[in-house]
């Protein structure tokens, strides 16, 4: 298997537990992570990201728990796209794009044809490359989601991670930025991206697995006709006019 | 299709040469008058004169032993206010943050307190206020570690709390010290920051001390660039956030406890300058550091020339002058600039 997490225990506090959490997930796939508030999507992801750390159980990339990659080497495989940011100073958008090569550059390394090359690329697919000399406060909230997929591509990662990315967007936006994902995936790419709309997911995500409290209820094709039943319950919405 | 040149350098900055051709003109020029005026003032030839031929006049003794010391420590201590400033916004990810705010002037203040009441004369002054900012900064550091990581939360809430505590101490010590009614108005002197007179050869292994921090600062600039973006994002790029963030703080530390060592606790400086140069230049935290040292070193040496001369004889405290000048100016750029956002 590509990426599965194993047994996975993890707490916050006394509020949220997870415990035995096992998923597995095969290169190339496009999987959302689906779920009520607070039932453990963003925390999976970035124990996937291998950004928190689990109690018990190892997340393995390739055969290899991802806790024994440096932090450089984890930064080349997998980005993750967090559910929106804040910055507190008013960076160019060509500076942000930039840092996301930093994995791969350093920082006493000057940017070589290659890490430019990648740069264009990223830019060009997120069509942020009009916006390279703004001012991250003036953009708009999706030109700030797609100049953080940018930065996350720019890292040229096998495995995109990315938390309610189209949340914050219009449903225009929110179909041009699932439309690039798809092309990201299309090239290979890994996605895992939670979402909350499920109209959307089900759509264009091959696979959905449905969180609830800390467990995955249910994993199963997009198109699934038990899972959506159990999407209903799950949410406590029977009616069909809200849930496709 | 070549969208991206790499020029990261020049991104956002108008006419670049004229702006360091611009900043090094200004410093030089404050450099000159902060040396040829004060209470007599010394014509530029006679400057020149004194550095260059070695016949001891009056003149030659003034500015070589008490006007250059004083013009170079000024610029240690703007320059090192500055940077110091640039790194805490960052580190904090708080452009209100300045080198004092985590407990630094207090632990100084503290240091100086304690030295002028008990020590008198066995430990100077400004080594025991750089000790008493050290100290208190390490303090800070370790407190905001036992509560769940060095977040940047966490280390705000910790330099409050530690600051307001030892503010309190020192007004214990000088209410113990009372009976010399003299030891607080210099301890108070001492509080509101002015150059002191330095000898040559403090001032040398000083120089080089803030010169090595220097370089460390400029080198280590572009980690202040990730950490901006939190905790998370800078993780999950790769790089080791709670050790990089301390060797910035460390740098930073110890930057403003230099300043503190050589002036007391000139306030603003490390709020307004790196503020202003973040207008002009923009974010980018290599050419940040390096404009806002220069630009902290010409603030202190234009506000030590007029601390010096304006109600000549006395001598004002440049802090208050630096507050006084700062403050107005802060205002009206925040005004200015940030008029329509919200936050």
């Amino acid at each position: 298997m590509y990426l599965s997490a194993r047994n996975i225990g993890f707490a916050h506090n006394s509020t949220f537990r997870m415990d035995g959490l096992n998923l597995e997930v095969e290169q190339g796939e496009m999987l959302g992570i689906i779920g009520p508030n607070g039932s453990g999507k963003t925390t999976l992801l970035k124990l996937l990201a291998g950004i928190l750390r689990p109690a018990a159980g190892t997340v393995v990339l390739r055969d290899q728990d991802i806790h024994t990659l440096t932090r450089r080497q984890l930064a080349r495989m997998r980005a993750y796209v967090s559910e929106g940011i804040e910055l507190p100073f008013d960076f160019a958008v060509e500076e942000i794009v930039a840092l996301g090569r930093y994995p791969h550059a350093g920082m006493f390394v000057r940017l070589d044809d290659h890490d430019t090359a990648v740069l264009n690329d990223a830019l060009e697919l997120t069509d942020t490359h009009r916006l390279v000399h703004r001012k991250f406060f003036t953009l708009s909230m999706g030109e700030k989601q797609r100049v953080m997929l940018a930065m996350a591509i720019a890292q040229g990662p096998e495995i995109l991670l990315l938390d309610e990315p189209i949340s914050h967007l219009d449903i225009g936006h929110q179909l041009t930025f699932i439309r690039t994902l798809r092309h990201l995936h299309s090239k290979g790419t890994t996605i895992i991206s939670a979402m909350h709309e499920l109209p959307l997911a089900m759509e264009f995500f091959g696979r959905l697995c449905l969180m609830d409290n800390g467990r995955i209820v249910q994993c199963a094709p997009s198109g699934d006709r038990e899972l959506l039943e159990t999407v209903k319950s799950v949410f406590g919405v029977p009616d069909d006019r809200f849930i496709k | 299709m070549r969208l991206f040149v790499m020029k990261r350098d020049r991104n956002g900055v108008p006419h670049g040469w004229l702006l360091w051709t611009g900043l090094v003109l200004c410093l030089a020029a404050a450099f000159i008058l902060n040396i040829a005026l004060g209470p007599v003032s010394i014509p530029l030839p006679d400057i020149l004169h004194a550095f260059l031929s070695s016949a001891k006049t009056v003149d030659s003794t003034i500015v070589l032993s008490i006007r250059l010391p004083v013009a170079l420590a000024g610029i240690i201590v703007g320059a090192g206010l500055g940077v110091s400033g640039a790194m805490f916004q960052a580190i904090l990810r708080n452009p209100l943050a300045d080198p004092y705010i985590l407990g630094i002037s207090a632990g100084a203040a503290l240091g100086a307190a304690v030295a002028q009441a008990f020590l008198l004369t066995s430990v100077p002054v400004s080594l025991a206020a750089f000790f008493g900012a050290i100290g208190a900064m390490t303090l800070v550091y370790l407190l905001s570690l036992s509560s769940g990581g060095s977040s940047p939360l966490y280390l705000i809430l910790a330099g409050v709390a530690i600051s307001a505590l030892l503010g309190s101490i020192m007004s214990f010590v000088m209410l113990m010290s009372s009976s010399l009614q003299i030891r607080i108005y210099s301890i108070m002197l001492w509080i509101m920051g002015g150059i002191k007179e330095t000898g040559w050869h403090e001032l040398i292994f000083i120089g080089i001390v803030f010169m090595v921090l220097m370089a460390l600062a400029i080198v280590t600039a572009p980690y202040l660039d990730i950490l901006s973006f939190g905790d998370e994002k800078a993780s999950s790029l790769g790089v080791h956030v709670e050790r990089t963030r301390l060797l910035s703080m460390v740098i930073a530390s110890l930057l403003a406890g230099v300043a503190v060592y050589l002036s007391g606790i000139v306030g603003f400086v490390g709020l307004v300058v790196p503020h202003i140069t973040r207008l002009i230049v923009g974010p980018s935290h290599r050419r940040l550091i390096i404009v806002s040292s220069l630009g902290g070193a010409i603030f202190v040496l234009i506000a030590d020339l007029i601390a010096r001369t304006v109600l000549r004889p006395v001598v004002v405290p440049v802090g208050v002058i630096t507050s006084l000048i700062g403050a107005p100016f802060f205002l009206y750029l925040l005004l200015r600039t940030y008029r329509g956002y919200k936050f």
